[in-house]
């Protein structure tokens, strides 16, 4: 029996066609396809790499119907170890891309991994100003701002 | 299709269309301070507390998003809610009275907003809040109050400014507060 496909078309025109169980991961198409079978999705906000990323995850988390032998289906030990690696091979602001397709196709699961690698890295920061640096993000804080903060952050015990 | 499905693609879409409109506006900006303030919680929930002095100076956004309740809800839903030790210092000279909560194992972090705490007044810290009783802001005068926290429910036990004890209650959920006077004014 031949699973039903649909087709998601990247920003750049570029079509992706995948298993609707795929890509019903995400609440926002799963909403889509019900309203507009048979048509072609266009994610004029995502590139095709980052789509194609985004499909990679989630047919490794798709859960089959029939759960037979050699699915992709995981245990969920297996899984959140697949998830680690596979943020962990991205770099910095593809990862905010992801992430931002995870919020904006609304995949819980893809949006947890994602905000959490983000959270680490911002842990794994020495200073603010490695975390800045890091995120690209303008210090917008005067010299004077910036002191007396400091001089609410340090009273030692 | 349910309303709130409906709802939630128009939050979405609005979502999306305001930042392709930031992105156009200020278009070298970062991804990270351009996230919905949801997501941009849901990462800094995630980072260890002892790491709050740091991202707090990291630009205006971040230290207002740290020292946001929201934060402490992400927290608490993320299973990531910590005991903490809050420590009033008050200046006796000019009764300054200023909270801090300890970060790490040698440092008070100053906590701002802190209202003036009422001569004998007392303080008790319920989830993120902090609760302050005591003083004419109470439906009725109370001083020397003690307050604790017992089984989801404040109680506060003090005196009236005729000398006698009343105690009251303040529920946890729904911020109704009740109060009981355990002395009848007697």
């Amino acid at each position: 029996m031949s699973k039903k496909m649909i087709v998601l078309k990247s920003s750049e025109g570029v079509s992706f066609v995948v298993e609707e169980a795929v890509a019903r991961q995400s609440k926002i198409i799963s909403f889509l396809v019900e309203e507009f079978p048979d048509r072609e999705l266009p994610l004029t906000n995502m590139t095709s790499e980052i789509l194609r990323k985004t499909i990679e995850y989630c047919k490794k988390h798709v859960v089959e119907d029939d759960g037979g032998g050699d699915s992709s289906s995981s245990s969920s030990g297996d899984l959140k170890e697949w998830d680690v690696k596979f943020v962990a091979e991205i770099d910095q602001p593809r990862l905010m891309d992801l992430l931002m397709a995870a919020n904006y196709l609304d995949i819980p699961s893809l949006l947890d991994v994602t905000c959490q690698k983000v959270a680490d890295t911002i842990a794994a920061c020495n200073d603010e100003k490695e975390i800045r640096a890091t995120f690209n993000i303008e210090n917008d804080f005067t010299e004077e701002e910036v002191e007396a903060i400091r001089m609410e952050n340090q009273y030692p015990i | 299709m349910s309303y709130s499905d409906l709802r939630h693609l128009e939050r979405r879409c609005f979502q999306m269309s305001s930042k392709i409109r930031a992105e156009k506006k200020q278009s070298p900006s970062s991804p990270i301070t351009s996230l919905p303030e949801d997501v941009a919680v849901d990462i800094l929930a995630r980072v260890p507390r002892d790491d709050y002095p740091r991202v707090s100076l990291v630009s205006k956004r971040f230290r207002s998003l740290v020292s946001s309740p929201e934060i402490y809800a992400r927290r608490s839903s993320l299973g990531f809610a910590e005991h903490c030790l809050y420590v009033l210092i008050r200046n006796v000279d000019n009764r300054d009275d200023r909270l801090y909560t300890r970060i790490g194992h040698h440092r008070l972090v100053f906590i701002p907003g802190l209202p003036a705490l009422p001569r004998r007044g007392s303080l008790v810290a319920v989830s993120s809040r902090i609760y302050v009783f005591g003083g004419v802001s109470m439906p009725f005068s109370m001083s020397d109050t003690v307050a604790a926290f017992i089984d989801g429910r404040i109680y506060v036990v003090g005196s009236d400014g005729d000398g006698s004890s009343s105690e009251s209650k303040k529920s946890k959920l729904g911020g109704g507060v009740q109060y009981r006077n355990t002395n009848g004014g007697a």
